[in-house]
């Protein structure tokens, strides 16, 4: 109790502050850590948030939870010290020696694919530093900040090598020649269908992209994981209309349909890409740290498909009014075939 | 004119199949003018959806096989949704996509060709249907009972009471593709064998088949 009294304000959000460096934590968490009770640690917390430096990321009955707004890992996600300090670490290595061997550093995108690349070199002996698939790819758990207090990790001679053979060969390229390389590897066949057909088709409207991005999507639901299960019936209905709105008749009509796929696309890529990567850093969160985990995803997952599921809708209600005789029907012989099949026995139905 | 449809007329539609009840069911609705649409509550709630999902399971299941040829699909859970019917498309789809050279490329196809009908079944049924009748829980058992007696068939009983017991409130003609159970014999069988039911349903409705049209 004396030393309560001894804190002055200033001191107590610094500590709140230190306390939320390692990963989001509960009121009660806190207050224990710092030995305040929990009136005073509500204030204090609330004064943070009002001047922008932490952020709820769980507001249930049962559980408040902060994190710092300069948190570097992907969602505040309560990785362990030891993953949040070594992934870092590993970034602003790469940065740093980019930085002497060249003279700049790299993009973010860049930055990330040569660190999971690096992780993942045989003997690099960074098996431990968990790599995740997200929007653009495999990346690590946290995000590369210069201003974040964080040591360079010490590189033993090897991975010393095998970083400046990285840095070499990434130098000056683009990020789509990171991403196109890393898309390669297995477990990346959905990125990979996406960037070599999807997102070039998307890029502007004729004829044959269309058909290509056409393509491109159904082939995406052949290859859909089945791990992503929050997600797939968002992806299933934007299947649909897209088959429906890059098929219209009329030019006019299927500029606009193109046009409405591009922007629903990447709103339904980022909403699988989001699940991916929790579906990914679940297996990196330690036991006590799990529920926490499943509310903060479930906070974001659930807030992103359901304003998804009302455009989503809205797309499906407009498909759902087109004239059917303004939609292109296959009629080469096997399409025939196909569609007949589908009538067979129906009188029995 | 109001025409009481059964399901096969929606799917024949939505089909565009080139076969002669697809292409007769096409020409009935674009000649739709002042006629008017009716389908059964039991149709658009119960038989249609289920319809439509066993045709995505097989849909899964095709997709499932080809990724993975040693699959076992009598373990799938999309499996166990199917009919003994369903299971006799799948096979043929299999088979289809057996002989096909490029199967990614069958399956692109068939899930494109498959999302197409959904739609015309869609557009269907939120545009072209004037009235949705007889509430599922409305469908009169004793009616529902005779009919089932008759046809063995469950769906067929219960759109068909659905059509007769409306017929009573409104003049129809019902429109099917079945000519083997909806016949007016079968009918006139049902209803000669309960008097009581004859009575209650005074009003036969005239059934028409779309191959006929």
């Amino acid at each position: 109790m004396a030393d309560k009294i001894k804190k002055n304000p200033e001191e107590i959000r610094t500590e709140i502050l230190n306390q939320l460096k390692n990963g989001p934590k509960t009121i009660a968490e806190i207050g224990e850590a710092i030995n305040s009770n929990w009136l005073t640690i509500e204030k204090f917390l609330k004064e943070l948030k009002d001047e922008g430096k932490i952020t709820e990321v769980v507001s249930s009955p049962k559980m408040r939870v902060y994190r710092r707004t300069d948190d570097i890992a992907f969602y505040g996600l309560p990785f362990s010290e030891e993953i949040r300090n070594k992934s870092c670490s590993l970034l602003f290595a790469i940065a740093n020696k980019w930085k002497v061997e060249k003279g700049i550093i790299p993009a973010r995108t860049t930055l990330q694919k040569v660190a999971v690349e690096l992780v993942e070199t045989p003997g690099s002996n960074l098996s431990d530093i968990p790599v995740l698939r997200f929007h653009y790819g495999q990346t690590l758990a946290v995000m590369y900040n210069p201003l974040s207090e964080c040591a360079p990790l010490k590189l033993d001679n090897n991975q010393q090598k095998s970083l400046s053979k990285l840095i070499s060969e990434y130098d000056r390229k683009l990020s789509a020649y990171a991403k196109s390389k890393q898309y390669k590897k297995n477990g990346m066949e959905l990125y990979k269908e996406k960037e070599d057909n999807i997102s070039k088709s998307f890029l502007y409207f004729n004829d044959e992209n269309v058909q290509k991005a056409e393509q491109g999507i159904l082939r995406l639901s052949m290859i859909y994981p089945v791990e992503l299960k929050k997600s797939f019936q968002l992806f299933d209905r934007l299947v649909y209309c897209s088959t429906n709105l890059l098929n219209l008749k009329n030019k006019e009509d299927r500029q606009q349909g193109f046009n409405k796929m591009r922007e629903m696309f990447s709103l339904v890529w980022d909403a699988i890409t989001t699940e991916y990567f929790f579906y990914d850093a679940e297996k990196h969160i330690r036991p006590e740290k799990k529920e926490l985990f499943c509310q903060i995803r479930d906070n974001i997952l659930n807030f992103k498909l359901a304003s998804l599921i009302s455009l989503m809708e809205d797309l499906e209600s407009e498909v759902n009014s087109i004239n059917p005789e303004e939609i292109e029907m296959p009629s080469d012989k096997e399409s025939l075939e196909m569609r007949e099949l589908f009538t067979e026995g129906i009188e029995g139905e | 004119m109001n025409w009481f449809l059964d399901m096969c007329i929606v799917i024949s539609y939505a089909s565009d199949s080139g076969d002669i009840k697809s292409e007769k069911s096409k020409e009935f609705v674009n000649n739709k003018k002042d006629n008017k649409f009716f389908l059964c509550c039991y149709i658009t709630q119960e038989n249609m959806p289920k319809w439509i999902k066993r045709q995505e399971a097989i849909l899964k299941i095709v997709g499932k096989k080809i990724q993975d040829s040693s699959c076992e699909i009598e373990k799938l859970k999309e499996y166990q949704e199917l009919f003994a019917k369903d299971i006799i498309i799948l096979r043929k789809r299999l088979a289809q996509s057996s002989a096909s050279q490029n199967k990614s490329e069958f399956y692109n196809k068939l899930k494109k060709n498959h999302d197409l009908m959904i739609q015309r079944i869609n557009y269907f049924m939120s545009k072209l249907i004037d009235k949705e009748v007889i509430p599922i829980k409305e469908i009169k058992f004793e009616l529902k009972s005779a009919l089932f007696t008759f046809l063995q068939n469950h769906s067929d009983a219960m759109t068909l009471a659905s059509g007769i017991q409306y017929a009573q409130e409104e003049e129809l003609k019902i429109l099917t593709g079945d000519k083997h159970d909806w016949n007016k014999n079968n009918l006139e069988w049902v209803f000669s064998s309960r008097q009581d039911i004859a009575k209650k349903y005074a009003k036969i409705p005239e059934i028409i088949y779309i191959q006929n049209t």
